[in-house]
């Protein structure tokens, strides 16, 4: 556990990873948690305002807004967790194996990332999911494809800058293979820069998902997720039906800040020097 | 300086032409079939066949895509499969009001990001550096469509102070033009205006702390000129770094908010193209979208060149 002691000097940190905890036990416990299905329909009691009953209100189908977040939850968590550990694992081999080889394989894979980089974000996530049509896994493919080229950017200038160290040469003089060195000396030392990316590129995953599936390209309805609840609320902020879109848009906010301000919380953790002078901490 | 910026566009031609090749080479391997979508579900075999003959869907993809390629160097993006309009002319009129929202958005994250983050730094820990890192601290998690929704349903609706959507051409006058971007563009703007915001306050506070600042103050110059003519400058370094990774998230907001707020941007071109599978205006959407990013990060480097004479004169 003393791995975790330096949350306690960095409350704001520690609320990150409450709030992040509370959004993941309730994505596992979604079922038993929401107080009603979250597909049921209360024709009875179409767009109400939250009142003892339905906490968060209720959607133009008269469904409980709460328990579709909660529900929510699942999607927006477990997808962009999905899509992040592919873009993790592909990025990071392809980054160490560019930067650790170097030469043309180098040249060949930054220039081809170079041209993900090209495209501002979502339009490359509105195109790809244009491309590949509209399904849940594509959604995860997608996500990860667009957050492939920052873990490769990271490891592969990590490759750079460790590979000439004393310690991977004299592995490579005992005869360590090339992928022996990347596994067992340069991931290490990409560990700590990446736990950070990691905790970033989620919220980004997240805030990807969200938009898509606000657009209607994303998760299709009608599953249950934050920007799906938005996108259907969307047609109500003209008459005042506040809660359609207060909740789903308050999740999404809860979970970007977390892990954003967990990010910040490891960044300074794991290099203190990145952390800004007199930040008041 | 002319040779920089010559040097900087041309390194940018590797990168481009491999965008063309990613679109192309992607939108070919997309399901539905462009015959299909341009004569629907009710035109014979035979019609079909026709029109894959005379799109040349038949040969191979290094013939089209290079055939491609000419077409577009002289701009000319085909016409869309659904409103047999010119996707230039498509382009054309969206492209203008994407730029228009995303240009709006960076002055007001300028507007907003330099002086809250300078007086953050100068009056560290007072009230207003107080306000400002908690403003700053809940804007760089807040999603940018969320806020329009928010926007919508408070100010405009609510309050009434500002039209709940539609675009205003600057034709109808400058004011009207204004008020019909102003929520717009300040829920694209919120989020990269607290990013740098933060970026600002501690570049800036990290520059106060140098010698060099020590040394102005020991000669018994007036803080703000210490501030405005010694700090700043060197304090902008770091920030302008990032201003051209935002312009992408602005582009990006822009194209989700111009949905939201009912502007005829890229945004809603490029959806309502890929819903419907009208690929040759997907790919002039993204293209062109790729070109303006890589154009305005050039612009960027430029500037960022003229702050730092280190930079201009290697150049």
């Amino acid at each position: 556990m003393h791995r975790f002691w330096w949350l306690r000097n960095d409350p704001l940190a520690l609320i990150g990873l409450i709030v992040l905890a509370i959004l993941a036990l309730s994505a596992v416990f979604a079922a038993q948690i929401a107080p009603f299905d979250p597909t049921e329909q209360h024709l009875s009691d179409v767009l109400k305002p939250p009142d003892e009953i339905y906490r968060f209100g209720t959607d133009q189908f008269g469904r409980d807004i709460l328990s579709r977040v909660i529900h929510g939850t699942q999607i927006s968590l477990g997808l962009g967790s999905l899509a992040v550990i592919l873009a993790v694992a592909a990025g990071t081999t392809i980054g160490l194996a560019a930067g650790y080889i170097g030469g043309r394989v180098d040249e060949f894979i930054m220039r081809v990332i170079d041209i993900f980089f090209a495209f501002p974000p979502i339009v490359l996530a509105i195109f790809l999911m244009a491309t590949l049509g509209p399904s849940l896994l594509n959604v995860v493919i997608v996500v990860a494809l667009v957050t492939i080229p920052q873990f490769t950017r990271i490891a592969r200038s990590v490759a750079i800058s460790e590979r000439n160290q004393d310690y991977v040469l004299a592995a490579r003089a005992m005869g360590a293979s090339t992928a022996s060195v990347l596994r067992r000396h340069l991931l290490v030392n990409a560990f700590p820069p990446l736990a950070v990316q990691v905790t970033v590129l989620l919220a980004d995953a997240i805030l990807i998902e969200a938009s898509l599936s606000f657009l209607g390209i994303g998760v299709r309805p009608p599953t249950p997720t934050w920007g799906g609840i938005l996108s259907a609320g969307r047609d109500y902020v003209f008459t005042g039906f506040w809660w359609f879109t207060v909740f789903p848009g308050l999740a999404i906010f809860l979970a970007v800040f977390s892990l954003n301000v967990l990010g910040d919380g490891l960044r300074d953790f794991i290099d203190p020097t990145t952390r800004p002078r007199g930040a008041g901490k | 300086m002319a040779r920089f910026i010559a040097r900087r566009l041309l390194f940018s031609l590797p990168v481009l032409f491999g965008v063309t090749v990613l679109i192309y080479v992607l939108l070919w391997f997309a399901p539905g079939d462009p015959a299909l979508s341009s004569l629907g579900i009710y035109a014979t075999p035979e019609q079909l066949e026709t029109l894959r003959q005379q799109l040349d869907l038949d040969k191979p993809i290094y013939v089209l895509y290079m055939r491609w390629l000419g077409q577009i160097v002289r701009l000319d993006f085909g016409v869309s499969l659904i409103t047999k309009e010119y996707v230039s002319t498509l382009i054309g009129h969206s492209l203008s009001i994407t730029l228009q929202l995303t240009a709006v958005s960076m002055v007001m994250v300028l507007l907003i990001a330099f002086p809250t983050g300078i007086i953050s730094a100068v009056k560290r820990n007072s009230i207003s550096d107080m306000l400002s890192r908690i403003f700053s601290l809940l804007g760089i998690s807040m999603p940018n469509f969320w806020l329009a929704l928010l926007f919508i349903t408070f100010i405009a609706v609510g309050l009434g102070w500002f039209p709940p959507g539609g675009y205003v051409s600057p034709d109808k006058g400058f004011g009207p033009w204004l008020r019909s971007l102003i929520l717009p563009a300040l829920s694209i703007a919120a989020a990269p205006a607290s990013a740098l915001s933060r970026m600002v306050r501690a570049s800036m506070l990290d520059v106060l702390s140098k010698d060099y600042i020590r040394t102005a103050r020991a000669k018994g110059q007036r803080e703000r000129w210490i501030v405005l003519r010694h700090a700043l400058r060197n304090s902008l370094m770091a920030p302008m770094t990032i201003i051209g990774m935002q312009v992408g998230y602005l582009m990006g907001g822009a194209i989700i908010v111009e949905v939201i707020f009912f502007f005829p941007g890229m945004g809603r071109l490029l959806l309502e193209a890929g819903i419907d599978q009208d690929y040759s205006v997907v790919q002039g959407v993204a293209l062109v979208s790729a070109v303006a990013f890589i154009l305005v990060n050039v612009l960027v480097d430029f500037l960022y060149m003229l702050i730092d004479p280190r930079i201009r004169d290697t150049a």
